[in-house]
């Protein structure tokens, strides 16, 4: 079964039909899902600022970190959920988009630098926050998030202007 | 042709206007700046209000407003400029279209009530003990206010593209 057959098969069943044939589904899956990326980006921005040392700096990065986490996956699942219907009204059309399909590799970039974060980085969290500096690999750490997530809205953004084909 | 469509009409055909118009990536690029900023403001309001409303962090209030105040009213400057680069771009789509101003209305409530929080925030660190829970039931409001808003906002601004300009 390859790719296209599986759009198709998404693209028919009765929920992505219901979206397609709605007048206001759409516009309501889309105001969910900026609401969403939001919550995402306005978390993870305040996280990866106070990682290269851009604010919160009155804070430590392990309570700002705290406060955000649980906001940036409510507003992950949100913007998932919400992206996936949207995905399912259209997907013969989306898969073959290239700002879809540079967005969903970014995600996955996004991801693996998360992990590395998650996983590695945050173990020395409370070591680092004790010194004066903040270490050059949890600043590229919070650089590379930024560009992820900054690349991910821009091609999020590029959907809907190039969705048609010309 | 009332005195709004006139000015549109104008409006469109700037020059600026007019270069906004033909690059066909100038639109989406200046949504995004929009969306960034926007995700910007909803982000550190967020924090703000979560502990206006006395909920997570037991810092001060007034510290965490000197925390976030800084990229609530910056995030709103730049909203202010890209969103009048896209009304410059597309006159006809926002200034004769009734979501647009309904959006414009709820920005500006929106703003006020920032405004009020940051005062009390300030306020209420040197509020006598005995003035504190009611200091905390109006801060309360003015969180659950500006969390409204903000979802609101987004709703409205989203839905211009989908309402029809009373000009076509």
């Amino acid at each position: 079964m390859d790719v296209f057959a599986i759009a198709e098969w998404l693209e028919n069943t009765a929920v992505g039909e219901v979206i397609r044939t709605s007048d206001f589904l759409f516009p309501l899956l889309e105001s969910l899902h900026v609401l969403g990326v939001a919550l995402v980006f306005g978390t993870i921005l305040i996280v990866d600022a106070r990682l290269m040392g851009w604010g919160s700096r009155g804070q430590p990065a392990a309570a700002v970190l705290k406060q955000s986490v649980r906001w940036t996956w409510i507003g992950f699942m949100t913007a998932l959920v919400t992206g996936g219907l949207l995905f399912l009204s259209d997907a013969t059309t989306y898969v073959f988009n290239a700002p879809f399909q540079i967005k969903m590799s970014l995600l996955l970039l996004a991801g693996i630098n998360m992990i590395i974060f998650e996983a590695v980085l945050v173990r020395s969290i409370a070591q680092w926050d004790r010194e004066v500096g903040i270490p050059w690999r949890i600043r590229l750490s919070g650089a590379l998030s930024l560009t992820f997530w900054t690349s991910i809205v821009a091609f999020g953004r590029f959907i809907g202007f190039t969705k048609f084909p010309f | 042709m009332d005195v709004l469509e006139q000015f549109a009409r104008w409006l469109s055909g700037t020059d600026l206007s007019l270069a906004l118009q033909v690059n066909l990536s100038m639109i989406p690029l200046i949504q995004t700046v929009h969306i960034l900023a926007l995700s910007a403001v909803g982000g550190a309001v967020l924090m703000v209000a979560l502990r206006a409303a006395g909920r997570g962090t037991n810092r001060p209030l007034a510290e965490v407003g000197r925390q976030f105040f800084p990229w609530i009213w910056g995030g709103l400057i730049v909203l202010l400029i890209s969103g009048s680069f896209l009304v410059i771009a597309e006159p006809l789509r926002s200034l004769t279209n009734a979501m647009f101003w309904t959006k414009v209305s709820l920005v500006l409530l929106f703003a006020i009530t920032l405004a009020v929080l940051h005062r009390r925030s300030f306020v209420t660190e040197h509020a006598p003990p005995g003035e504190w829970a009611r200091a905390g039931a109006l801060l309360t409001s003015v969180a659950a206010g500006v969390t409204v808003l903000f979802v609101a906002i987004v709703f409205a601004g989203r839905w211009i593209a989908y309402t029809t300009p009373w000009t076509s």
